[in-house]
């Protein structure tokens, strides 16, 4: 009797994981308010308003419940998507709770403005630095003959951000729009303008040679993905 | 089949991938200041800078291993430990499992201390690849004289850099954000049951990897702007000095300039 029950106890154990069902998990990709919307100057710790005209992400290697799902190659975040996100595609999965997921960001494009008062600038950056998110904190939990959804959340305000590594730091646009004042004054901060700005009190944490704004914001979007609104994941740079 | 035996089984089914026994030796190895790092550099400003003194506060260093998630689990288990992840999100961004360490406060003076011990970590076998410290404002509690120029700050590098017919000796007092830590100071070693080696803590004035140096991007003679040969960089300094006190203690909380040397044991 014991050994029975214990033998129906060690199957139990090793299955547990493995419902008989099936269901849909759905991918999307959402920029939140910040994106669709832009970031307004009160949430901005020097009054600067970032808008976006455009914010492409390149995506790919999106695995969830063990499946890897097809997605287009790109997606526009800043289509207003009244919270949903902009669907991605999806695939039929084995019910049951599944975390561990992750995804690639490949390439990251925004184009927009900020202004201050009568100040204005503008951007149009792209960032050539694959960053791969996996086992991501969240739990996708699909039902047998239901669907659920995982998504990828990109946040644009840590473009703002003044530290690599601080738990909490400032949102800053200055600095940024200070590049442009120090190079052509032409109200567009460029690549080469920021690649020209020594970082200054910005914070890189650990990381040595990142000693300017165009290497600083690269590795900012390092920090860009996240899961189901503040989940964190891993992140190192994909091949 | 026999109770035992059904239990037997499942350990080895469920546990089968929990690697080998080794993985929970614990192994105690010193920890001592290494001054091998520090040589006279040329920076790309092209200063020759000579330091005669180089001390540092640091607290909790800690010994990581990457790839070795059941080290780090059994480490947890042992210790109870709060192991740091690697998230993409500010303040968690460098990868490690933390698998040894050596707690407490600190001094490393590399001139004038140079062979102290710090003190006997204790790191579970493994290999290792990087090590982390925290920076701390060093004080009375760490040994310091009050008037200690060191005091309240969390290091103090002073010598001479010189370029031409330009001389400038330099002092610099650098404060850390709190907390702030050191993460990914190269530390490479297969620490075993018998491992012996001594764990060498080295500030290094030339990046081993890249060749930059610890004080590039500092112009020292700009700095002084008085150009009388005596240059304080601290977080009070305004104008070039500001700018250069910037640069310099961004460039030491990098993990460009530590690691940690293993050394053969000493009879």
């Amino acid at each position: 009797m014991f050994e029975r029950h214990l033998s129906s106890c060690c199957s139990a154990l090793l299955l547990c994981a493995c419902g008989a069902g099936e269901g849909t998990v759905e991918v999307t990709a959402y920029g939140e308010a910040f994106i669709e919307e832009g970031i307004p100057a009160d949430a901005v710790d020097d009054g600067w308003a970032v808008s976006f005209s455009r914010f492409v992400v390149a995506l790919r290697d999106v695995r969830v419940a063990g499946a890897t799902i097809a997605v287009p190659g790109q997606v526009e975040l800043t289509t207003p998507s009244s919270g949903r996100g902009q669907p991605l595609g999806s695939a039929r999965v084995a019910e049951g709770d599944h975390d561990r997921g992750g995804f690639v960001v490949e390439r990251v494009e925004v184009e927009g403005s900020a202004t201050l008062a009568s100040e204005s600038k503008s951007f149009a950056w792209v960032f050539a630095a694959p960053t791969r998110y996996h086992d991501c904190e969240t739990t996708t939990s699909v039902p047998d003959g239901g669907r659920a959804t995982f998504q990828i959340t990109i946040h644009a305000d840590h473009l703002l951000y003044d530290s690599l590594v601080a738990d909490e730091p400032q949102l800053l646009f200055g600095a940024l729009a200070g590049a442009d004042d120090a190079g052509d004054d032409d109200g567009v901060i460029s690549e080469a303008e920021l690649a020209a700005a020594d970082i200054g009190t910005y914070d890189p944490g650990s990381e040595g040679g990142i000693d300017d704004l165009w290497s600083y914001l690269t590795a900012l979007t390092r920090t860009l993905g996240h899961v189901d609104g503040e989940g964190h994941c891993h992140a190192e740079a994909a091949d | 089949m026999r109770a035992r035996e059904l239990v037997a089984l499942w350990l080895a089914v469920g546990l089968g991938a929990c690697g080998d026994p080794e993985e929970a030796t614990r192994v105690d190895l010193t920890v001592l200041v290494d001054a091998t790092g520090l040589e006279p550099v040329t920076t790309d400003l092209g200063y020759e800078v000579t330091l005669d003194a180089a001390r540092l506060g640091l607290g909790d260093l800690l010994f990581t291993v990457a790839g070795e998630a059941h080290t780090a689990a059994l480490w947890r288990a042992l210790t109870g430990a709060l192991v740091p992840v690697a998230h993409a999100h500010p303040g968690h961004f460098q990868a490690g499992d933390v698998t040894g360490e050596l707690r407490g406060r600190f001094v490393a003076d590399w001139l004038d201390g140079a062979g102290a011990e710090l003190g006997v970590a204790t790191l579970l076998a493994g290999t290792y690849q990087s090590a982390n410290f925290t920076f701390v404002a060093a004080g009375e509690a760490d040994g310091l004289a009050v008037d200690d120029p060191l005091a309240g700050h969390t290091a103090l590098l002073a010598g001479v850099a010189t370029r031409a017919a330009e001389t400038v000796a330099f002092t610099a007092l650098i404060d850390t954000p709190v907390d702030r830590a050191l993460l990914g100071a190269p530390f490479v070693l297969r620490v075993r049951a018998a491992s012996r080696e001594r764990l060498g803590l080295r500030l290094l004035s030339r990046d081993p990897l890249e060749g930059d140096t610890l004080f590039d991007g500092v112009d020292f003679g700009a700095a002084d702007e008085d150009g009388d040969g005596q240059l304080l960089l601290s977080a009070a300094a305004s104008g070039a000095a500001a700018t250069a006190y910037t640069r310099l203690a961004r460039t030491l909380q990098t993990h460009d300039h530590f690691d940690v040397r293993p050394t053969p044991p000493v009879d």
